[in-house]
């Protein structure tokens, strides 16, 4: 066991606290959508968000949301006669859903990258999965649906062979054949019965990202971002058609039961059906208003449902004859529509490293507070650089975390350790806290959130020192990754009281965390080296001799003010200099041994005067700005 | 004037056909030969004119005259030698460099004389009025001098200066015959005053020493467009000043008459387009009044060469494969990297144009996929996915250096790479415009090897630097230079005050304009074209009777003709023994030879636009 040891030959790798700011309950998309299911016999939507959501419409209502998910979901699929999903996502995971109810089951980590896309052989009710990892999964639905927590283990049989990031997989109803696309240029088939690789397609000229086999497996169309869709004959191992329909990338595709006709749509926001037997016959569905991520056939197949990578969800009438005679024209509205939510855009961290203000897409700007988080402002469709600029302030605080906006949400990822996250020290009375007994107590933005967010896990402590100032909403998603890479844990700060999220988090939570929200310690302060120069005006009687003959390097926290360091020159550099020490509150008009008082001690910085109340980060950053030690002169002012 | 025009166009496109044309054939010529000597007989040449070389050397450097000025070694100054000797015979280096330096004379004169004529108004203002006060004094010419110095010169400029009067030493030496090497103590000290990584008698890496040169050159072409911008005054004087004496056009004026030609030329377009079978003469002719035209344009007062020559642009595209947005970033460069592989690859000697060219595509343009732990952070998508990354070159430079890394830092300190890479006389392009195009067509550009510089020896510290440059006296470059002025005088300048004054100076290189006496004429003409006097300043002057005479000692054992005339000659430059060989010879130089740690580390190829004939 010695090997487990820290500093062993596998060090475990190191853990990131996230948070996401969202509503408690996000009822709209908040960004693209990547695939979409239907559930004929309740009618039922299914959609997948890159919001990491999954929602669930009935008779196009909203019904609720599957959130589990952490990054952008990819595919869904809808097995076992609607009573279970699939999904596959960004966060490197397959996750198993009971559909009705609308919880994760249980989660595949197998996949070491992206997860991008399924494929469902229904008589079989097998389910396969691949992504950028370069590998294809094949998975036993009725296994995984058995799934608990003590029987947690699944055989998987894995599909060899792929040279390349996989974006696109189809397998047909009987499960005797599974093709993927990928960044190869070329398709790969399978059998999935026995894993036999069994050939390869080349022709395309880039990606492919759409694919569909025809029920009984001898054909098969694919899309591809060289703009083109080809029908293959999988028999004959050739391309039979070429369809060039679409301006730019296509990226779904979708085929009639029958194999009569194809719908295509890509990043030219078209949706078109084409005639497989007359592939000049083909109709233009409708334009949308953004680039086509996914469709699929409404109960009734008289329409599709159409994905884009906006939020909202349209339903739009399918072609008949009448329409390829062009006897008809086509409607250029949707006969039904999901509206989607705005996508958070363009975030910025103001200065005092504690309000984001951000603009999403429908150009509305709001005011976000990571401690607290939630939204407190709602701007309207204000400048955003205007007010940018109205908010700045000449404040430096340290970076003590990112935002990501991936999901189109906020994401506030926390620093990857002690020293990024607990960077951030200011006074209590700066930080909003207005019963705190001493307004000048220094309190640390880092572990205040990290005591929020674990509050219910680890209990309030009752010790004043440790005090909750903050706290955060329960519906808040706390995640636990490994830097920059999968997901641990993810849990609702209100979930975790429970007995088994407490072991889980007992286990995926970092050291540095725990120790730093139960003990009372004060954490390390960032220093700041800096030289005090008399100005050219000071009297030279006035200095102690032995100061003069070189600078002397301080060390300061960083947070300390100005004022401060005029009470050091007074007391240290000017004069006799055997004053005790004065303390944080002293009064800074009570004369000193040499009959100056603060006020009359002025520091400047580059020749700038500074304010006394300025801390020592904040000159550094907005007027010494250089990573070299910071100078500062000080003379004296109204000297009697 | 017109006339003039006229007259001159037929004459440089009948230069060109001269010059562009005859290489051609001796390629075709030597092409042929080479392919005929069998693989055998080759390596016997190989190991012979090795033997040749090996015993030359131990004879010492006298055994022939050297049919170039030298230069000699101060104590690892190689690296040093072999890019001077380099610059000195690419392609437009010297002719460009020296009208930079008649500019910055130019400009600072002007200053000054502005300088003065703010100050003490009188005897300065009847001097520039011109011809009237021809006889100048030496006072003038004495304040004027100093005058000049009132405007601090900087290090950098300093060095640029230094550059081009070490190169007018050694045309000198050529001028007078004397074998003697000279000694670039003068540059070397301005360099290291500039630059202190080049102090202390250490051996450098040429590269540096070359990418420092020429960044030296472009920061002096920037403080001359600098002053002129800043004293924008500068020109419109020049203009005012009649020059009745100068048939010559200064150049702010040409670019005023050019608008008058573009007017002549479209004219004559719409009778080319009447004309089914138009004759290929008066298409060239368009063609080069348009070249002129642009050269026009460009090569103005603080016309930066370095980065016409020398820089290109290289083009990062990437590709996010989520939403296929591309983006684009455009960097400029002076030379490409070549990485070479430390295994060694079978490539043989005998390699065709096609696929050495190949190799440098393949090293150069790169294609890269941006994934797993690489992911590419997407604007639009705002996350990290998989992209695709192309480098490509949006334009290569009239002179590509290719760099070839063959010294690679590992834990044992630098190390060097002898893998054998081919070094193709002549390379296809591979720019984008060059990579595009079909499959049937000729691209638009090739490069032709005109130098390289090789590394000899088994590490940096300890090796030597030898050059090879392509022996050509570079007429072509001088040829109907646009910038030509009154004189093939160092200020460069219309007025005819600063000509004469110029005369102290420099009594051999003063020329009167075309109408003045008939022996300048006749020097500033060749083949009925009018040349740039700058020739006669600073430009090589091979002593072709030298080579003739190294050439025509060779035994000819081989029953074959190697020799295609001066043009196909090549230069050993090894310090201050320079030694003509024939282009043949030069290809067994380079070709691959087992363990061999002589290699070459930059190679220079300059740039060939194929004219289409239609």
């Amino acid at each position: 066991m010695a090997n487990l040891k820290p500093g062993g030959q596998n060090p475990r790798k190191k853990v990131q606290v996230s948070m996401v700011i969202c509503e408690a309950e996000e009822k709209r998309h908040r960004s693209g959508v990547n695939a979409l299911q239907i559930d004929p016999a309740l009618d039922r939507l299914y959609s997948a968000g890159r919001d990491s959501i999954i929602r669930v419409y009935e008779h196009e209502r909203y019904l609720h949301g599957m959130e589990h998910h952490t990054d952008w979901v990819n595919d869904i699929v809808l097995c076992c006669g609607g009573r279970h999903l699939i999904s596959a996502s960004s966060d490197t995971t397959v996750k198993v859903w009971n559909a009705h109810k609308g919880f994760c089951m249980s989660t595949l980590r197998t996949h070491k990258d992206y997860v991008k896309a399924l494929a469902y052989a229904k008589d079989r009710e097998q389910v396969a999965s691949a992504g950028l990892d370069k590998s294809i999964y094949l998975w036993d639905i009725n296994t995984l649906t058995a799934l608990t927590a003590s029987n947690n283990t699944v055989t998987t049989s894995s599909l060899m062979g792929s040279k390349e990031s996989i974006y696109s997989l189809a397998m047909n109803p009987p499960g005797t054949v599974i093709v993927s696309g990928s960044t190869e240029k070329a398709l790969r088939l399978w059998d999935p019965r026995n894993c036999v690789k069994l050939f390869k397609l080349k022709g395309h000229a880039d990606n492919v990202k759409a694919l569909v086999v025809s029920k009984d497996g001898s054909h098969c169309i694919s899309g591809s971002s060289d703009g083109s869709i080809k029908v293959w004959s999988l028999g004959g191992q050739r391309c039979i058609q070429t369809i060039r329909v679409h301006g730019d990338s296509v990226w779904a595709l979708l085929a009639t039961d029958s194999f009569s006709h194809v719908i295509s749509g890509g990043r030219d926001k078209k949706v078109i059906m084409t005639d497989l037997k007359n592939p000049q016959n083909s109709v233009v569905v409708c334009v949308e208003e953004a680039p086509v991520l996914k469709m699929c056939f409404t109960a009734d197949q008289q329409a599709v449902w159409v994905s884009t990578s906006n939020s909202s969800i349209r339903c739009w009438k399918l072609p008949t004859e009448k329409h390829f005679k062009e006897e008809a024209k086509m409607p250029t509205s949707p006969i039904s529509l999901i509206p989607g939510g705005a996508a958070i855009r363009q975030a910025v961290v103001l200065n005092d490293k504690r309000h984001i203000l951000t603009k999403d897409a429908n150009e509305n700007v709001a005011l976000y507070d990571v401690l607290r988080a939630r939204k407190v402002e709602d701007l309207g469709q204000v400048n955003f650089q205007e007010e940018i600029k109205n908010r700045f302030k000449v404040v430096h605080v340290p970076n003590w975390f990112n935002v990501d906006l991936k999901t189109g949400m906020l994401t506030i990822h926390l620093g990857q350790d002690e020293v990024d996250c607990f960077s951030a020290w200011v006074s209590a009375r700066d930080a909003g806290i207005r019963d705190c007994p001493e307004p000048d107590q220094k309190v640390n933005y880092g572990k205040l959130l990290l005591q929020a967010l674990f509050e219910h896990w680890r209990g309030v402590e009752k010790d004043p020192e440790n005090k909750l100032y903050f706290t955060v909403p329960k519906h808040i998603p706390l995640i636990l990754s490994e830097v920059g890479g999968r997901t641990l844990y993810r849990v609702l700060v209100g979930d975790t009281v429970g007995d088994t999220e407490n072991a889980l988090l007992n286990e995926t939570v970092p050291n540095w965390v725990i120790s730093n929200i139960e003990e009372n310690c004060t954490g390390k302060f960032i220093k700041v080296q800096f030289y005090l120069q008399p100005h050219a005006s000071v009297p030279s009687h006035l200095l102690k001799q032995d100061r003069l003959k070189k600078p002397d390097r301080l060390v300061a926290n960083d947070f300390i003010q100005c004022r401060k360091v005029a009470e050091h020159i007074l007391e240290k550099l000017l004069g006799d200099g055997n004053a005790s020490s004065p303390g944080g509150d002293a009064d800074s008009t009570t004369p000193t041994n040499n009959g100056y008082n603060v006020d009359q001690i002025e520091l400047t910085c580059n020749d700038q005067i500074l304010d006394p109340a300025m801390d020592l980060r904040t000159v550094k950053h907005f007027i010494w700005k250089s990573s070299a030690d910071l100078t500062l002169h000080y003379r004296i002012v109204n000297a009697k | 004037m017109t006339i003039l025009e006229e007259n001159v166009i037929p004459l440089r496109s009948k230069l060109r056909l001269l010059t562009t044309n005859p290489p051609a054939k001796q390629l075709l010529k030597r092409k042929g030969a080479f392919q005929e000597a069998p693989v055998s007989k080759k390596l016997e040449l190989d190991t012979m004119l090795n033997g040749y070389r090996t015993d030359q050397r131990g004879n010492g450097d006298a055994v022939h005259d050297s049919p170039v000025a030298t230069l000699s070694n101060m104590g690892n100054t190689c690296f040093l030698n072999s890019v001077l000797y380099t610059l000195r015979y690419a392609p437009t280096f010297l002719h460009n460099l020296h009208h930079l330096i008649g500019d910055l004379a130019l400009v600072s004169s002007r200053l000054s004389q502005t300088k003065a004529k703010t100050s003490s108004l009188g005897r300065n203002v009847g001097a520039i009025t011109g011809p009237s006060s021809r006889s100048t004094s030496s006072k003038d010419l004495l304040s004027l001098g100093t005058s000049n110095d009132i405007i601090p010169k900087s290090k950098v400029q300093i060095v640029t200066e230094k550059l081009h009067e070490l190169y007018i030493t050694m045309h000198n030496l050529e001028v007078k015959e004397s074998s003697d090497a000279y000694q670039p103590v003068a540059l070397l000290q301005a360099i290291r005053e500039a630059n202190y990584i080049f102090e202390g008698n250490h051996q450098q890496d040429a590269h540096e020493l070359l990418v420092y040169l020429l960044d030296n050159i472009r920061e002096t072409c920037d403080l001359l467009t600098q002053q002129v911008q800043q004293n924008p005054d500068l020109l419109t004087e020049t203009e005012i000043i009649p020059s009745p004496n100068s048939s010559k056009i200064w150049n702010v004026r040409r670019s005023w008459k050019k608008t008058h030609k573009k007017k002549e030329k479209s004219a004559k377009e719409a009778i080319n387009e009447e004309q089914v079978n138009g004759s290929s003469v008066t298409d060239t002719e368009d063609a080069c009044s348009v070249d002129s035209g642009a050269d026009n344009a460009k090569k103005k007062l603080g016309y930066n060469f370095v980065a016409e020559d020398f820089e290109g642009v290289t083009l990062r595209r990437t590709k996010c494969l989520e939403c296929e947005g591309v983006t684009e970033r455009k960097e400029p460069f002076y030379d490409i990297p070549v990485p070479i592989s430390v295994k060694d690859t079978e490539l043989e000697g005998d390699m065709s144009i096609n696929s050495a060219s190949e190799i440098y595509r393949k090293a150069c343009v790169t294609s890269e996929k941006l994934c797993d732990a690489n992911k590419y952070l997407c604007e639009k998508c705002q996350r990290y996915n998989e992209a695709s990354r192309d480098v490509l070159f949006e334009k290569l430079p009239n002179i590509m250096v290719l760099q070839l890394k063959r010294f690679t830092t590992s834990s044992a300190g630098i190390q060097k790479v002898n893998t054998y890479l081919p070094t193709p006389l002549e390379m296809a392009c591979f720019c984008e415009t060059c990579c595009n195009v079909e499959e049937n067509e000729a691209p638009p550009h090739r490069y032709r090897l005109c130098c390289v510089i090789m590394h000899l020896g088994a590490s940096m510290a300890s090796g030597h630097y030898i050059t090879y440059v392509k022996a050509s006296d570079h007429l072509e470059d001088y040829a109907e230079c646009s910038r030509n002025m009154p004189k093939g005088s160092l200020s460069a300048s219309s007025s005819e005050k600063s000509l004469n004054f110029l005369k102290y100076f420099k009594p051999r290189t003063i020329g009167g304009s075309l109408t003045d006496s008939k022996s300048i004429l006749s020097k500033s003409m060749m083949n009925g074209v009018r040349m740039c006097k700058s020739m006669d300043c600073c430009g090589v002057k091979i002593n072709k009777n030298v080579v003739e005479n190294v050439v025509n000692s060779y035994p000819r054992k081989h029953g074959q003709e190697f020799y295609n005339g001066p043009e196909d000659m090549w230069l050993e430059c090894d310090d201050e023994s320079v030694r003509p060989i024939t282009s043949q010879e030069f290809k067994e130089e380079l070709s691959y030879k087992p363990n061999s740690t002589s290699t070459p580390y930059l190679l220079f190829y300059s740039k060939i636009t194929d004219v289409p004939l239609d």
